[in-house]
């Protein structure tokens, strides 16, 4: 009887794992999730990507189905993933074929360009005007040139700040115990003089303070150019007139900007920096770990680092920093092809069945206040509280700690532009204003709307990349000595085909002027 | 394999059709058939995907529709100054890791095997068997406790006895041994079960009888335990050369911390595959990648059974 049992239990055991096995390779039966029911209302299903993905997100998507049914008889399916594993994700899902209607995409997470070579999206140049005529029309011409890739529009991306602003931002309480006036800073070489006053003064206190971080980042806020491939390390770049620069490179289009005078000066600089001490002894390692980096300047650790400047940051990070914070900037902002690409596009499937709705829709998160505001900050009375006409408090009045507020995505560019919604009143009252003056301040790059198409030369490119993992790095963060490393690196890249991708940029860049 | 041997009367019979050998192996066929399906629908089936490695994919063309381009996908592997590098480092690593393996893993069996306290034996075993269940991440982290510049153990150590402290992760002449060291370090406990398990298949008569004979301890190893370990060493590094071509990407990705001046000797060919086509997400080159290393793979194992087979036919895999 025992063995019976035993021997039953077994067979059921192999038949049970048997059949999970096979469950999972079966197409999901039930849910067709492109079609419309009934009432027609259709259905779509949107990927997003965001950090972190909020407690309350499904209460908050159903308040905003309960409006776009009734507004545009649309229901969002929310699939919505963090930043990290969309990365990872998103990618697979297209590649094999999975069904949806609108998903997020940039140049650093499911990249858009790559995609739209696949034919993964969908070309919305004619229907943009007819489905999405306020979104059309809101958002810059310039920026709408940049997502475009052989002239068609693929994706809506996300107006904000318009391009880049490389600085240092610095702990201002710091500067100040120190005596250290920084509106004296206008190059890297200035600040060499206050971060020897910052390892000076903070010995003399007792404490190792390191003078800055984020040097990865640093090399094109030194010497700005425009990245021609998308990829501001590849080495085909082109110089912009109003910064002044690389005039040893003048004449050449498109050059190899690893070749130029700035980058071995820049390389120089952050080599004697590290040798000083200034960069907290392993300046590749300290950089790649942006929460302790975070930590330390917060607690007062970290003087300063390097970042792409927006803004509003500023008073955001004297926010939760807990000291006062200021801004150098080394540059004035610079609008590329790259600078919407590195923000947030949201692009329509190629394979969708809803293509106007989903533009509809599209056209809400970016036009209608309380779609923009509800995606943001949730729902109100429950995650806000709202302050005058076009303010929200995401502390309620104090009563909330925004680290249990359930939704909150500050100003959640991901979803859209962040003009046509409430602002939290962390920011400045005038945050639209600051955001106007900056764009205006920005400086349109010649090559704006270029894409690249990399097929040509990828093999060339997937050598290059190699190489300048191997190099940048450790001499853009001070590691190795450029008089001996650049010339080696140099050498690397001619050997791996940097003229072949020079000169392919170079002929689809004079194509392009030529049609424009 | 050799085949069961059938009562000689039945196969004078005549041929019996497919439907009795199907009935006759019937309790057989179930018994290997969730292991088949799975073989099939995991790895024959993708199989399809290698066409992709010919092709420039295209998500609306899918595997099939896909445009092809012949053999352009292979380009990015050999049409680098790094080929060299990465196939030195590739080969030469993973050869030595398979010879240490198996001459440390054999070593440390038998001398295990040899402890007269069991308890103790086992251990051992599960104190060499840790660090295998370690990632790679894991592992990666703590080196960097040993090596980072400013915090590492190592470098605190030098100053106290007053040498000047090593920028490890820059210092591309001692990663070939930290590596090896890891390597080895991670994986010997589980290769080492796999030899203790054989071990303990030998009937202790042979060593009752050499015992006898007055054989010395050496003796007794040379002649009874490593003949009897013979078959197990050469499937297992049989099986280890077929992989010889692909590189442990936990090992030499994170270990160095993806170190720009290191790459001369952390460099291969998995690492280069992920540094390259993280750009460009190329699936067709990815795939020929993949399918290169399988072809060599395949040969080498091939090779490898064909030289064991022509000194030792009775140890060849197949």
């Amino acid at each position: 009887m025992k063995l019976r049992t035993k021997r039953l239990l077994s067979i059921g055991l192999a038949a049970a794992m048997t059949a999970g096995m096979l469950a999972g390779c079966g197409k999901k039966a039930g849910s067709d999730n492109s079609s419309s029911n009934e009432d027609g209302i259709t259905t779509l299903t949107w990927y997003m990507s965001i950090n972190p993905v909020a407690a309350d997100t499904d209460k908050v998507i159903e308040k905003l189905n309960e409006y776009t049914r009734d507004k545009i008889g649309v229901e969002i399916d929310y699939n919505v993933i963090a930043n990290p594993d969309y990365k990872e994700k998103m990618p697979n899902l297209i590649n094999a074929g999975e069904y949806f209607d609108i998903c997020f995409t940039a140049n650093w997470t499911t990249d858009y360009l790559q995609f739209v070579g696949k034919d993964a999206f969908m070309d919305i140049t004619e229907l943009l005007p007819e489905y999405a005529k306020d979104t059309y029309d809101f958002i810059p011409q310039e920026v709408w040139d940049t997502v475009k890739v052989d002239g068609e529009i693929y994706g809506v991306p996300s107006y904000k700040e318009m391009g880049w602003q490389g600085g240092i931002v610095y702990n201002s309480d710091l500067a100040e115990e120190y005596g250290i006036d920084m509106s004296q800073v206008a190059t890297l070489d200035d600040y060499t003089k206050v971060l020897e006053v910052v390892a000076e003064k903070s010995k003399a206190a007792g404490q190792d303070v390191i003078g800055v971080s984020g040097l990865v980042n640093a090399w094109p806020m030194a010497a700005p150019y425009e990245s021609l491939t998308g990829n501001s390390t590849l080495p085909a770049v082109a110089a912009v007139p109003e910064y002044d620069n690389f005039k040893d490179m003048a004449g050449q289009t498109v050059f190899n900007q690893y070749a130029s005078e700035e980058y071995m000066n820049y390389c120089k600089i952050a080599y004697s920096w590290n040798k000083a001490g200034y960069l907290g002894g392993d300046p590749v390692n300290y950089d790649s770990d942006t929460a302790n980096r975070d930590n330390d300047f917060n607690n007062g650790k970290l003087f300063s680092y390097f970042i792409k400047n927006a803004p509003g940051n500023v008073e955001m990070m004297s926010n939760s920093s807990g000291h006062g914070v200021g801004f150098v900037s080394l540059m004035d902002p610079l609008f590329e092809t790259t600078s919407v690409l590195s923000g947030g596009i949201l692009a329509i499937s190629s394979a969708s069945e809803h293509t106007e709705k989903a533009l509809e829709f599209i056209n809400l998160l970016n036009t209608d206040e309380y779609v923009g505001t509800l995606i943001r900050h949730g729902i109100e009375g429950e995650h806000y509280t709202a302050v005058g006409d076009d303010q929200v408090d995401r502390t309620m009045g104090g009563t909330l700690n925004p680290a249990d507020n359930g939704y909150d995505y500050t100003y959640g560019w991901q979803f859209g532009t962040p003009f046509n919604q409430k602002w939290d009143i962390s920011y400045p009252d005038n945050i639209e204003e600051l955001f106007q003056e900056y764009n205006d301040s920005a400086i349109i790059s010649q090559n704006n709307g270029f894409s690249f198409d990399m097929t040509p030369v990828e093999t060339q490119v997937a050598a290059l990349t190699n190489v300048i993992a191997e190099y940048g790095p450790s001499l853009e963060t001070g590691s190795v000595n450029p008089e001996e490393y650049i010339p080696a690196f140099l050498n690397d890249l001619d050997a791996n085909g940097a003229q072949d991708l020079i000169d392919e940029v170079t002929a689809q860049v004079e194509e392009f002027q030529a049609s424009k | 394999m050799k085949t069961v041997k059938t009562n000689p009367s039945v196969v004078k019979k005549k041929k019996k059709g497919f439907w009795y050998v199907f009935k006759k192996n019937l309790p057989l066929t179930i018994m290997a058939a969730p292991g088949l399906i799975v073989m099939i629908l995991f790895r024959y089936l993708p199989m399809s995907g290698l066409l992709l490695a010919f092709k420039r994919f295209s998500v609306r063309g899918g595997i099939f529709g896909s445009e092809w381009i012949g053999f352009k996908n292979f380009d990015f592997l050999f049409k680098t100054t790094d080929a060299w590098i990465i196939t030195r480092n590739t080969l030469m690593y993973n050869g030595l890791f398979i010879l240490l393996d198996l001459v440390m893993a054999v070593a440390m069996a038998i001398g295990l095997n040899e402890l007269l306290k069991k308890r103790r034996a086992k251990i051992y075993q599960t104190i060499f068997m840790a660090p295998y269940f370690l990632s790679w991440v894991v592992v990666s982290f703590m080196a960097f406790s040993l090596f980072s510049v400013d915090d590492g153990l190592f470098n605190h150590l030098l100053a106290y006895f007053g040498f000047e402290g090593v920028n490890w992760y820059a210092d591309p002449g001692k990663w070939p041994f930290i590596l090896t060291f890891f390597q080895i370090w991670k994986t010997i406990g589980y290769s080492t079960v796999m030899y203790l398990s054989s071990l303990t298949g030998i009937p202790n008569d042979y060593y009752e009888a050499a015992v006898i004979d007055g054989a010395t301890k050496w003796q007794q190893i040379k002649n009874i335990t490593l003949p009897c370990l013979k078959s197990m060493m050469i499937v297992l590094t049989i099986l280890a050369i077929g992989k010889i071509f692909y590189a442990d990407f936990g090992l030499f990705f994170q270990l160095p911390r993806d170190s720009g001046p290191l790459y001369d000797v952390t460099q291969v060919i998995d690492t280069y595959v992920y540094r390259a086509l993280k750009e460009t997400g190329n699936v067709g080159m990815a795939s020929a990648a993949s399918l290169y290393q399988s072809v060599v793979g395949f040969v080498l194992v091939v090779g490898t059974n064909l030289v064991v087979r022509k000194i030792d036919p009775d140890s060849a895999l197949f």
